[in-house]
């Protein structure tokens, strides 16, 4: 039904969108007759369908109208076979193949070369759309740009960019551009770095187009994916590039802290000399989790503010009164974690899961205290892996008296879930490349 | 071939006849080199060769460009700077880095105590620019033989054999891997052969053992 | 100590140690293939090399000679210092034509330390920027179109912080 209105505004080209006419400035007969068929047909549909089938020709319309104003500097027979060149491929597009093949042969009739005049015009070429499909047809123009863009955008490669970017201005010296594509490959490694900077990454690729293209190559990417689930990463139907893993599939963040902030009342002490009188206290404490690419989690429970803490959470090896540092699982969306305490003589940190001997003296007969935690990884619309629910947290703990362990578990209902926050400082200075 | 806007650089062509200097200095050196080999001095050839690959390495890259590639798709908007550094010289390039690398291989099998690791390495290095190079997969084939992986060798030399099926040297070779791994395989069934009686034998102490309770 | 003679685009020749040339894997793979003997004092040219940046690149070999070879395997990676020596931060405190051509230089050389040194200087110099100040950094053209620009911030609009 489509199709019909199509053919419909191809023979109006010159004319108004959506109106009928009479008048065909075409100078090929056969084209006419076929015109004037599908006129006729046009007609008898458009008395039992719906009103809402005339935006289509609308919609069409318009960028029928786009169409022929590029044509205008042509002649009208290049013109029309544009159009129905134009036709054919929305036909299909839309998956009319018979339609399509129609107008194809139509303007291959009228122009035998059309084909490559028109890659000459647009750079149109058949795409996966990564906007709605149901909804282009209706906008217009715009949204064939946007498209177009993605498409273009896609489709530009390493393999066909030959230098990397331009200078603005005249240098003496060698500009970056002297670096041949695999040297700022590296470089740009070197940017993620091993503490996965991939915000610095998406920077770059916002430079210029032979950096975009860079920033896209899929080898960084699949490094990327690997660091965060391991070397036996594959690509799945769910997740078939990795770039798109990486922003699809839940994953930790290993650029700031998730921090959570919690506040609560506690009564003060009664004042001896107004009995009537009893302060309130609103005590402010944060909890914050920061996690590693290689497996390790740090939790510490403090009343400090984040400004004055997350400097001292930079490295694995920060020893901050109270923290508690262990290793951590992530399956899908749920991340478990096995912390503890750390000693604070032993020099070893307290890394391993199961210790065996306790060298320091025992205080209140407790040997040792293992703390369970676990996650659900969510978050807000695009931002995925910002916000960690508490689903379960629970202390074992052992006494030197007996070798089983109590645990304890903690009550949820006053924990708030963590959200995350970017350091800057974290991914300031690259040590190891990705 | 004289570019109508003014490059930041300096001229293509500048850069060409550079290029083609570094490639003819190359074959010079190339030629020197099989000189030397004729003349059974080995390691003058090999310091010849070695200065002829670093004459033509990196040399499609000045700049970043990669200017042996002939085809010339570039992003919209980035200036075409067309470099007709031409199939002809990227062939050269190719010839020049194939001969050297093999005749590299073919000198340190003279030697006296080879290298046979890095003789494997610059085949290699050939094979990945011609699959198909006979001596390349001969000289692979005599490398790991030496190296005592002799199915991977015999596999070496098979393919060098495709071209010609009679020659001496490959089924010379190829005999001396069959022996040796028929070799192998006898040591190993002694092995297994006297695991399995030391086995048998261990089962039944164990039964007396038993019977002993 | 035996010398060697390397010799520069530009014709200079650098007669140096072979310890501090055999930093470069490229240099070490041809001596060792001649097998100890002098190779005829002959000098070795490396046309890809100019004679300013083969001194710096000799300079730094120089200072590094000793340096235990780097581990292969990933655990002893994580646990050496990897953050550059003063020397080093020192030695790249150049301008950016050199920084590249010293890239450039230890790439065709085959100088991993150096390589890893220079590239992680100049990744610093980009990490934290935002792409205006990239461009300015580097004098790079921004040849995106206004829709094309607005289309790559969209596909990375994962990262922008509210």
């Amino acid at each position: 039904m489509d199709n019909i209105a199509n053919v419909i505004s191809v023979a109006g080209s010159e004319e108004e969108e959506g109106e009928e006419d009479e008048e065909s400035s075409s100078s090929s007969p056969p084209l006419e007759e076929q015109l004037s068929n599908f006129r006729q047909q046009w007609k008898e549909e458009l008395m039992s369908t719906k009103d809402g089938e005339g935006q289509v020709a609308h919609g069409r319309g318009r960028r029928r109208r786009k169409s022929s104003s590029l044509g205008e500097n042509s002649s009208s027979l290049e013109d029309k076979a544009y159009s129905l060149f134009m036709q054919g491929v929305h036909a299909e597009r839309d998956g009319l193949m018979f339609e399509a093949i129609k107008f194809y042969r139509q303007a291959v009739q009228l122009v035998p070369d059309i084909e490559n005049k028109i890659q000459n015009i647009t750079g149109f070429e058949d795409y996966e759309s990564e906007e709605d499909s149901e909804g282009s047809v209706y906008e217009g123009d715009e949204d064939d740009s946007i498209n177009q863009l993605s498409s273009q955008l896609s489709e530009m490669n390493i393999n066909s960019i030959r230098v990397s970017c331009e200078k603005e201005f005249p240098q003496k010296g060698k500009h970056i551009s002297a670096l041949p594509i695999e040297l700022l490959l590296l470089v740009f490694r070197w940017v993620v770095a091993s503490h996965l900077d991939l915000r610095s990454l998406e920077q770059l690729s916002m430079v210029c187009r032979g950096f975009y293209v860079c920033a896209r190559d899929v080898e960084i990417w699949r490094l990327v994916c690997q660091r965060i689930w391991g070397r036996g990463v594959y690509l799945t139907k769910d997740y078939p590039a990795w770039r798109q893993m990486f922003l699809e599939r839940p994953h930790l963040r290993f650029d700031g802290v998730y921090i959570c902030r919690t506040t609560y009342f506690r009564q003060g002490e009664q004042s001896f000399i107004d009995q009537f009188y009893r302060p309130w206290h609103m005590v402010e404490y944060y909890r914050y989790i920061r996690v590693f690419p290689d497996g390790v989690i740090m939790m510490l429970t403090s009343p400090e503010q984040p400004k004055d803490v997350v400097s001292k959470l930079r490295w694995k090896s920060a020893s901050v009164e109270g923290i508690l540092k262990g290793h951590y699982r992530l399956v899908d969306n749920i991340l478990s974690g096995v912390l503890q305490r750390e000693k604070p003589k032993d020099s070893e940190g307290s890394y391993q899961r199961f210790k065996r001997r306790n060298r320091n003296n025992n205080v209140s007969g407790v040997k040792e205290q293992t703390f369970h935690v676990e996650f659900n990884l969510t978050g807000p619309g695009r931002c995925n892996n910002t916000k960690l629910e508490w689903l379960h947290y629970s202390c074992e703990t052992w006494y030197s008296a007996s070798t089983v362990a109590s645990v304890s578990e903690f009550d949820l209902s006053s924990f708030h879930p963590l959200i995350f926050s970017r350091v800057k400082s974290y991914t300031r200075a690259a040590v190891l490349p990705l | 071939m004289a570019e109508a806007a003014p490059l930041d650089d300096g001229d293509l062509s500048k850069k060409q006849a550079i290029a083609l200097k570094r490639i003819d200095q190359g074959e010079i050196y190339k030629q020197e080199g099989n000189m030397c080999y004729r003349e059974k001095n080995y390691k003058k050839a090999i310091g010849k060769y070695h200065r002829a690959l670093l004459q033509v390495k990196d040399v499609d890259r000045q700049d970043g460009q990669q200017m042996l590639k002939g085809m010339m798709g570039g992003v919209s908007g980035v200036e075409d700077r067309s470099c007709q550094l031409t199939a002809t010289m990227a062939e050269r390039v190719k010839e020049l880095e194939m001969s050297c690398y093999n005749n590299l291989a073919a000198c340190l099998l003279h030697d006296t105590n080879p290298n046979y690791e890095r003789v494997k390495e610059y085949c290699q290095n050939v094979l990945k620019l011609d699959e198909q190079n006979r001596k390349a997969w001969y000289r692979q084939g005599v490398a790991l033989y030496h190296l005592k992986d002799y199915e991977e060798a015999q596999d070496c030399l098979n393919r060098a054999r495709k071209k010609v099926p009679k020659d001496p040297d490959i089924l010379r070779y190829l005999n001396l891997c069959k022996e040796a791994l028929s070799k192998q395989l006898q040591a190993e069934k002694h092995r297994y052969q006297g695991m399995f009686q030391k086995m048998a034998e261990g089962e039944e102490e164990v039964i007396e053992m038993d019977d002993d309770k | 100590m035996p010398n060697i003679k390397l010799q520069s685009s530009d014709g200079e020749v650098f007669d140096v140690d072979v310890d501090v040339a055999k930093q470069s894997i490229t240099i070490k793979t041809m001596l060792e293939d001649l097998g100890m003997d002098e190779d005829d004092d002959e000098a070795i040219p490396l046309p890809n090399v100019n004679s300013a940046i083969l001194g710096k690149v000799l300079e730094w070999c120089q200072f590094h000679k000793d340096d235990p070879p780097p581990p292969e395997d990933e655990e002893n990676r994580e646990k050496r210092t990897d953050d550059l020596c003063g020397f080093d931060i020192d030695f790249l405190k150049v301008d950016q034509g050199t920084l590249f051509e010293l890239i450039l230089a230890a790439n065709y050389l085959d100088i991993k330390g150096l390589l890893d040194a220079s590239c992680k200087t100049v990744a610093n110099m980009i990490k934290g920027k935002t792409p205006e100040e990239i461009r300015k950094t580097f004098n790079i053209k921004n040849d995106f179109t206004p829709a094309e620009e607005e289309q790559v911030r969209k596909e990375n609009s994962w990262c922008e912080e509210k």
